[in-house]
């Protein structure tokens, strides 16, 4: 598994989706977010890089990831509806809460230890699309990894 | 971060902050925001175009906003045929976070003509806003 981390920048002028992200470089999907909640140690409206690997999904910022999850830790990913939600933007008169109209994002549900802690994180996606996307993405993560250890190799018995 | 220079008006009444006064202000147009500023370049306040609800080309009676000038006119009969007892201009509509309710402000162009450009081109920027944001790509993929 490789640790070694490359640049990454979203493809979208949107204020609140720049920067420059430090990523994991086996990304096999990856983009820009706006992290709300749960489970990481980051400002509530910050723009993230969100990266799926092979083996785990990274919140991301300008230093690397901040938060891996094993994909085998993941419990369950959906849209969920974010209306009412505010994100910070920076303007000429200083930084003003943005209040989308209607705000999609997705929510992923995870273990933090085997006891079974369930954590939730909870992230803005700017459009309704790029939420069943993500959605899409990681849903096909999770059975990659999860067909890939039923694939290990059959179970020795004697 | 670059704007464009929408117009410049004259600020007159509905900001919570601001209150009722006249005031030159530039409109400028951000990829995320309109922003209300000064002359002197100072913001005096921002809208991000998620909050924007609306801008309207509208008169309002200078009885309204208390003009001394009308009120002085108003009392002269033959010159009250002459003045115009309206000022021309455009309302902004937003909802305010800080508040949490929405903020009706009105700004003079001076001519029903300019307020409809004025409207004209803070819907052009808005617009734009909306589509880029629409077609936000969601994940690359490799």
């Amino acid at each position: 598994m490789s640790n070694k981390l490359v640049p990454f920048s979203s493809q979208d002028d949107v204020e609140i989706y720049r920067g420059n992200f430090l990523v994991p470089a086996n990304w096999t999907a990856c983009g820009a977010a706006v992290y709300v909640a749960g489970g990481a140690n980051i400002e509530a409206g910050m723009p993230i890089a969100l990266a799926i690997t092979e083996n785990a999904l990274s919140l991301c910022d300008s230093d690397g990831p901040v938060v891996s999850i094993p994909l085998v830790s993941t419990r369950g990913v959906q849209v969920v509806d974010l209306t009412g939600i505010t994100i910070p933007i920076r303007t000429p008169s200083g930084i003003v809460d943005m209040v989308p109209p209607r705000a999609k994002g997705i929510a992923i549900k995870y273990e933090i230890n085997p006891i079974g802690t369930e954590l939730e994180l909870t992230l803005y996606t700017l459009s309704s699309n790029s939420a069943f996307e993500w959605v899409n993405v990681i849903q096909q993560a999770l059975n990659n990894k999860l067909s890939g250890l039923g694939n290990a190799g059959k179970i020795s018995r004697r | 971060m670059d704007g464009t220079v929408i117009d410049y008006v004259k600020y007159r009444d509905g900001h919570a902050n601001l209150g009722k006064q006249s005031l030159r202000v530039q409109i400028v147009a951000f990829p995320s925001n309109l922003t209300v500023k000064g002359l002197d370049g100072k913001a005096l306040f921002s809208v991000p175009w998620g909050n924007f609800e609306n801008a309207h080309s509208a008169p309002v009676s200078k009885e309204g906003l208390a003009s001394v000038g009308a009120v002085v006119l108003g009392s002269i009969p033959i010159l009250e045929f002459f003045a115009s007892s309206f000022i021309q201009g455009f309302w902004l509509r937003y909802w305010d976070n800080d508040i949490q309710r929405q903020q009706d402000i009105f700004f003079e162009t001076g001519s029903e003509r300019k307020a409809d450009q004025v409207v004209r081109k803070i819907f052009q920027y808005r617009d734009q806003y909306h589509r880029q944001t629409r077609n936000v790509s969601g994940p690359q993929r490799r």
